[in-house]
């Protein structure tokens, strides 16, 4: 049994792939769109052209899989409650991460040296995913 | 490198691990409340009676690992924009995976068979997370 988090990007999943890409090295496993689908909801319940959106995506990131989705169309109204937590194997990999992350994004806590870490920070990035980026001792 | 979900709890974390340990037969691996920090928050930014609750704990589900944590404060409840995906080894996993974390939240959409999996579902626990249990084909 294995546990992946799952983000709504509500349209603008390509564009969180190829940034994911370019900033953390992510590498696009699989990606389908609505209108590949034989599952998906019919044209007329989703916005003007969604049948384009991405309906499911998994990018490998480092050992780990995100899956990702631009959602039904609605509103889903931003990312709340959670985060992604990046483990980094040395404090350069994480000044090289948070940078690329932060970039057109919003941080929260600059990397620092914690009792639990040698590195470790907050972020936003720009398209409102939260991470945390940490080296863990 | 590794990502792993990290998902805040607002006061309930105690709570949504007991309850992650009978539904998932998730361990904890670590935990660490306020009041045994090394390093407390500064003044103020804990809300008044938070001193023991969670401040970080590190739960294995499965092959997994996801982070959990009250957070600072009640301040702002809820989960939004994300999922956890929990992929299954077996149907009849998924069904009691499934039936577990529904127990007490709300069953999006039943776990049936779709072009993509032997087994798919989605389901909010108590806790307001959204689960897909999926068993791929």
């Amino acid at each position: 049994m294995t546990v992946q988090p799952y983000l709504v990007f509500d349209g603008r999943a390509e564009e969180a792939a190829a940034f994911y890409e370019q900033a953390i090295g992510a590498q696009i496993q699989m990606l389908m769109r609505y209108k590949d689908s034989p599952l998906a909801p019919p044209v007329d319940m989703m916005p003007p052209g969604w049948n384009a959106k991405v309906m499911h995506m998994a990018l490998k990131i480092g050992d780990s899989i995100v899956f990702g989705s631009d959602g039904d169309g609605a509103e889903s109204g931003g990312f709340k409650g959670f985060s992604l937590s990046y483990g980094a194997k040395t404090p350069e990999e994480a000044e090289r991460v948070f940078a690329a992350l932060a970039d057109g994004g919003e941080t929260q806590m600059r990397l620092t040296k914690t009792f639990f870490s040698p590195a470790f920070g907050i972020l936003t990035d720009r398209f409102g995913v939260p991470w945390m980026v940490v080296v863990p001792q | 490198m590794t990502i792993k979900p990290y998902l805040f709890f607002s006061g309930r974390a105690d709570e949504a691990i007991a309850f992650y340990q009978k539904a998932l037969g998730a361990e904890v691996l670590f935990l660490l409340r306020y009041d045994e920090s090394p390093e407390p928050p500064p003044p103020g930014v804990l809300a008044p009676g938070w001193e023991h609750k969670i401040m970080h704990s590190s739960i294995k589900i499965g092959d997994s690992e996801v982070f959990l944590s009250d957070g600072c404060g009640n301040l702002s409840p809820g989960f939004n924009g994300f999922g956890v995906s929990i992929e299954a080894k077996s149907a009849a996993e998924a069904e009691r995976i499934y039936g577990a974390l529904a127990d007490g939240g709300e069953a999006r959409m039943p776990l049936g068979e779709t072009f993509f999996a032997v087994s798919f579902g989605m389901a909010v626990d108590r806790f307001g997370v959204l689960w897909m249990v999926v068993v791929p084909k």
